[in-house]
């Protein structure tokens, strides 16, 4: 019989409503980790489950001969997959930690110890993925995070993924809080590997999307800041181009226009361009408090190699 | 032959008052069924001279604990390990309280706590404060020399060991005791402080149950290296861990909230599976020493270390010399406030049968006012 592996493992899994998945996803995850672990320990984090996913799990864990050790984290309210996924990762123990986001499997059990070797081979996050996205929603989505994150770990739907102590220490460094966990490790400057598999992505676990995508935007891209001052730069300069247009009627060959159209023109169309110069600087400065605020860390380093 | 007191079992607080009674001139036995005294929990825990830091929602606990600190160490000094730094930290996620509150804390219950940098002793951003603060350990094994010495000079006070209260009769004015070396003994007074059996006797007269729950806790035995010698880490107030100089041992003992405790009972008399496997000496009615079970549950080690290995840094080395175990009741009332009142009480008068049951070592001198 092969040694058993000394690392201590940690699994946290979302409990959400999927009381049918329970029972097949224990066995196979208590098997694959029962092989290869000598100690292992799982913490699932219910978060306002309805109907008795976690009931199943208890009942599940009692009639197992030798259950690990386990813990449950209730959450007072229900606070979506990211916060309670968080709050699992903090928990856990574990040398290494898998998240699994749902207990559907539409992936290959195999995957389980895969990601885990690919992790020990140096991707300090190993994420499975399917080879398509979820669906349309989350396809625009990941296009339009993925042309202005700057990350070189482009983010797809995923179905769990393995952390190394390091990567978790990484990411509460860099940012405390992660409340975009996904891009939070794609942009911790590890190094991120996708394991990939044919089928679909699971059903989502998560509510509040659209609010957390746009959060997501705004967080770890420049999309939001880019998109604002563009419009911002633009109305200033439209608002220009009207200045320069009510001169040219004042000065101009052409019919007068009534009196006092020159003057009122002028303060609106100059007050106006000074207005969105000013939200244009705004901006900047909005841009770059977050970026102080919320990235503590000013470099980050994958790895430094000593070649001489 | 009539003695003034009867008390069973021989832990810190039944030759506590054996002591105090035979220095007011009484004639007292103390019956115990192990063969020696401090055979289970009092010496199979912390060790910790509670000076109030770990009660961080129980103001009261906190103050009781303080004000009897001096008291213990000053009559105790030659049993208590006093040279380490006692460090409490406030865990930065599912903890309690926080550095802020803990600071305010101290300050209400007046105990010393001075900020010390994290980074010293942390990795980074797993605790948002370190304190240093004024906290001992006693020695088990000197605090028995101590007591045994201290008896041996009072010619009113008997041990008698390896021997088991099997009933408890009230005959007129007095309790008669019956044990399983088939003597019979009366007093008018009873004092019952079996700790984890207090129950179990109190049950023996049909005496109504303290609310406990009770837990089978392990103590770990740590050497440790350098950086952690002189050095006690206790992380507050949650899932965490503590790690601190086992009395004068030379080994510190490791403990943690989820890890320590292995099995629990919410019965009013302790239930356990693995009792089955004791062959009938351990039951609801008697507990067995959990110590010296064949049937005590696997170390939690790999957890432990890994929980204190995932806070503190990496020079802070220890390494696993063995396991202790013994069984615990918690009050149930104090799992909100944490709080761990000693409780002494009176459930019968004339004859007199007291019941004691707390947590903590420096507490003892709550016996006082019962024993006068």
């Amino acid at each position: 019989m092969k040694e058993k592996d000394k690392n201590y493992l940690s699994a946290v899994i979302y409990l959400g409503n999927e009381k049918d998945s329970v029972k097949t996803f224990l066995e196979m995850l208590t098997q694959c980790l029962e092989e290869r672990f000598e100690h292992y320990e799982l913490i699932f984090v219910e978060d306002a489950s309805q109907d008795g996913t976690e009931e199943e799990v208890r009942a599940y864990l009692a009639a197992m001969e030798a259950p690990p050790a386990t813990t449950i984290v209730h959450m007072s309210l229900r606070q979506s997959l990211e916060l309670a996924l968080n709050a699992g990762v903090d928990i856990a123990i574990g040398d290494f930690v898998y998240e699994f986001d749902s207990m559907q499997m539409p992936w290959p059990p195999q995957l389980v110890m895969e990601a885990y070797e690919a992790c020990l081979e140096g991707s300090d996050i190993v994420a499975v993925a399917p080879k398509r996205n979820r669906g349309v929603f989350s396809n625009l989505f990941y296009t339009l995070f993925n042309s202005s994150s700057g990350s070189k770990y482009p983010l797809r739907t995923e179905a769990f993924r393995v952390l190394s102590r390091r990567a978790i220490n990484r990411v509460r460094s860099v940012s405390g809080r992660a409340p975009y966990r996904k891009a939070a490790y794609a942009a911790c400057g590890l190094r991120l590997r996708h394991l990939e598999y044919q089928g679909e992505a699971a059903g989502s676990n998560e509510a509040l999307r659209f609010s957390r995508a746009l959060d997501s935007l705004a967080m770890y891209t420049s999309l939001a800041f880019k998109i604002s001052l563009g419009i911002a730069l633009f109305m200033m300069i439209l608002m220009l181009v009207a200045v320069v247009y009510t001169l040219v009627v004042f000065l101009g060959p052409f019919v007068n226009p009534s009196p006092g159209w020159t003057t009122t023109m002028l303060v609106v169309t100059g007050g106006f361009s000074g207005v969105f110069l000013i939200l244009a600087v705004v901006l900047k400065y909005l841009s770059l408090l977050v970026e102080l605020v919320f990235k503590k860390q000013n470099y980050l380093v994958e790895s430094v190699e000593k070649i001489t | 032959m009539p003695y003034d007191k009867i008390i069973i079992g021989a832990g810190l607080y039944g030759l506590y008052a054996a002591r105090f009674c035979g220095r007011n001139g009484q004639r007292v036995l103390v019956l115990e069924k192990e063969a020696a005294p401090f055979l289970r929990a009092t010496t199979i825990n912390q060790a910790r001279l509670h000076m109030g830091y770990h009660y961080p929602r129980s103001l009261s606990t906190a103050k009781r604990s303080s004000d009897y600190f001096e008291r213990f160490v000053d009559e105790f000094k030659d049993c208590v390990c006093m040279d380490f730094e006692q460090v409490y930290a406030t865990s930065s996620t599912f903890s309690w309280t926080d550095a802020g509150a803990f600071c305010q804390f101290c300050e209400a219950a007046g105990i010393p706590c001075e900020e010390m940098p994290v980074g010293r002793y942390f990795r980074p951003g797993m605790c948002d404060g370190a304190f240093l603060t004024r906290e001992y350990a006693y020695d088990a094994a000197l605090l028995r020399r101590k007591m045994m010495e201290d008896l041996a000079a009072l010619p009113g006070v008997q041990l008698r060991f390896e021997e088991e209260v099997t009933g408890i009769e009230e005959d007129g004015g007095d309790y008669r005791v019956s044990t399983s070396k088939g003597q019979c003994e009366k007093a008018p007074f009873l004092l019952n402080a079996s700790y984890a059996s207090v129950n179990q006797v109190g049950d023996l007269l049909g005496f109504a149950p303290f609310s406990v729950k009770y837990e089978l806790c392990e103590l770990i035995l740590c050497e440790v290296g350098l950086p952690l010698r002189k050095l006690g880490i206790t992380v507050m107030d949650g899932p965490f861990f503590s790690i601190m100089p086992f009395g004068k041992t030379g080994l510190h003992s490791l403990t943690s909230v989820t890890f320590t405790p292995h099995l629990a009972s919410h019965e009013p008399l302790p239930v356990f599976p693995c009792q089955e496997r004791t062959g009938g000496v351990c039951n609801p009615h008697q507990l067995a020493n959990c110590n010296d079970c064949p049937a005590k549950p696997e170390s939690a080690w790999p957890m432990m270390d890994q929980l204190a290995r995932k806070y503190l840094r990496e020079e802070f080395g220890f390494q696993y010399r063995g396991s202790m175990f013994s069984m615990k009741p918690i009050l149930t009332a104090s799992e909100v406030d944490d709080s761990r009142p000693t409780l002494v009480r009176t459930l019968h008068d004339r004859p007199r049968f007291v019941s004691v049951l707390s947590g903590k070592i420096n507490t003892v001198y709550d016996l006082e006012e019962v024993l006068l």
